[in-house]
């Protein structure tokens, strides 16, 4: 490899990122093959743990983004905007690590899914959508295809990634069983609160350098933000989460057959 | 800097890496013919614990299946020392039960559903139970090639750390 290219390579935060996750999913994999003896048990922990991770990466890149544009004088936010990228492609990586264990091993292949009906079905299939946005976005990702689909419809590109992550909000509530867990779930909506908190301020002062009317781009990110989280109670209320489902069997749950 | 920040990166991803929290999940299976689907999954963690109380659960996709009345869950140990018949719960599309699993080994569930029409669905599946509550876990051989692999990654990610130091002093 020409000594150039692999001194660029080596200055180059992204490089860094994409080499750590190609180990991260290593490391995890020879971990729970030591640690958990049933091959079940064992890719239901991958597949969660490759969940987080992409989760994890792109909870990183959605606040780093918002953070970016309120921050814009700091020198190493900057550098932090500069990992993005890679953190996009460690998101597509993981999501789809996650998607590959869960269809062979937890549904047994591609043909489980026409067994599946209902909300387990609508989960999956809200997951599946966003994971190929995801994986669309990572190979846009790439210099060489920026420079040919240019840097600003690229940038109007990325507004397909906020569906994505209703999508994908919406299926981790759905099939989610981490949420059964009352501090996992109220840690998840906190960290949405505070990122939809950051993003709404992010509106706002774009709305600011647009209009100069400090009252306009108060009332913008107060909307955006109130309709954000507000969203996330509507939703708590309208759709039939795994944990509620499985509350029902104590509360609602009748005896049908005993011995 | 930027090399700063890909140390950062690295030591970030590590730690979301250990910081494993406690979670549940489920699985499909299908019943002897192949044509329907439970998904299945067990509390707590989906690695329930010998002596403890554990929480079964099966989700059927089609209400017609469980709005039955004659379903039944067997539970057998796999040496045939044990064979319980469960009480079921149902809530929707779904069907729980409760049980304490005594000693650590290897269970046969049966969960028997009798439509109207007096045709049987039956799933079986097998559940190990590894852990005891004394703490006592069931030993198994480590595969070499995984502890190699483990060490191997282990060795590269030290590498990947040692570089960007080296680049980043170097600079």
């Amino acid at each position: 490899m020409n000594k150039r290219i692999v001194s660029n390579l080596l200055i180059n935060s992204r490089f860094y990122v994409v080499v750590a996750s190609l180990l991260l999913s290593f490391l995890t994999y020879f971990y729970l093959r030591i640690n958990i003896v049933d091959p079940s048990l064992r890719s239901i922990r991958l597949q969660q743990l490759f969940s987080l991770y992409a989760l994890v990466a792109w909870y990183f890149v959605l606040v780093v983004s918002a953070y970016g544009k309120i921050v814009s004088n700091k020198p190493w936010i900057h550098q932090l905007l500069h990992t993005r990228r890679a953190f996009g492609g460690m998101v597509a990586y993981f999501a789809l690590l996650h998607a590959i264990i869960t269809v062979n091993s937890q549904l047994g292949g591609v043909g489980g899914l026409r067994l599946l009906s209902g909300y387990t079905l609508v989960s999956l299939m809200l997951g599946l959508s966003a994971l190929i946005v995801l994986l669309i976005m990572g190979l846009l990702s790439i210099d060489k295809i920026i420079a040919k689909i240019h840097f600003k419809y690229w940038k109007q590109l990325q507004i397909v990634s906020y569906f994505a992550g209703v999508a994908t909000i919406l299926h981790v509530w759905i099939i989610g069983s981490h949420l059964t867990s009352g501090p996992v779930r109220f840690s998840a909506f906190l960290a949405l609160v505070v990122l939809f908190a950051l993003q709404s301020i992010r509106l706002g002062l774009a709305e600011y350098k647009k209009y100069t009317s400090f009252k306009r781009a108060l009332i913008v990110a107060s909307a955006v933000w109130l309709v954000a989280t507000g969203s996330l109670l509507v939703m708590k209320i309208s759709v039939a989460s795994y944990s509620k489902i499985h509350t029902k069997h104590s509360e609602e749950g009748i005896i049908i057959h005993a011995h | 800097m930027r090399i700063k920040i890909g140390i950062l990166v690295v030591y970030a991803v590590i730690l979301s890496g250990i910081c494993t929290p406690h979670i549940v999940a489920h699985e499909l299976i299908k019943d002897i013919s192949g044509t329907h689907a439970a998904i299945l999954h067990f509390t707590p963690e989906d690695d329930p614990v010998a002596g403890a109380k554990t929480g079964i659960y099966y989700d059927i996709p089609g209400k017609e299946v469980v709005r039955q009345v004659a379903n039944s869950l067997k539970v057998e140990s796999d040496t045939g020392g044990i064979v319980v018949d469960l009480p079921l719960q149902q809530a929707g599309t779904s069907l729980s039960s409760e049980f304490t699993f005594p000693t650590r080994g290897a269970y046969i569930l049966t969960l028997s559903i009798k439509n109207a029409d007096g045709t049987v669905i039956t799933f079986k599946s097998t559940l190990r139970i590894e852990h005891s509550l004394n703490g006592q876990t069931t030993s198994s051989k480590v595969p070499t090639w995984a502890v190699s692999g483990l060490f191997t990654t282990l060795l590269f990610l030290g590498i990947l750390i040692a570089v960007a130091v080296w680049v980043k002093y170097k600079s």
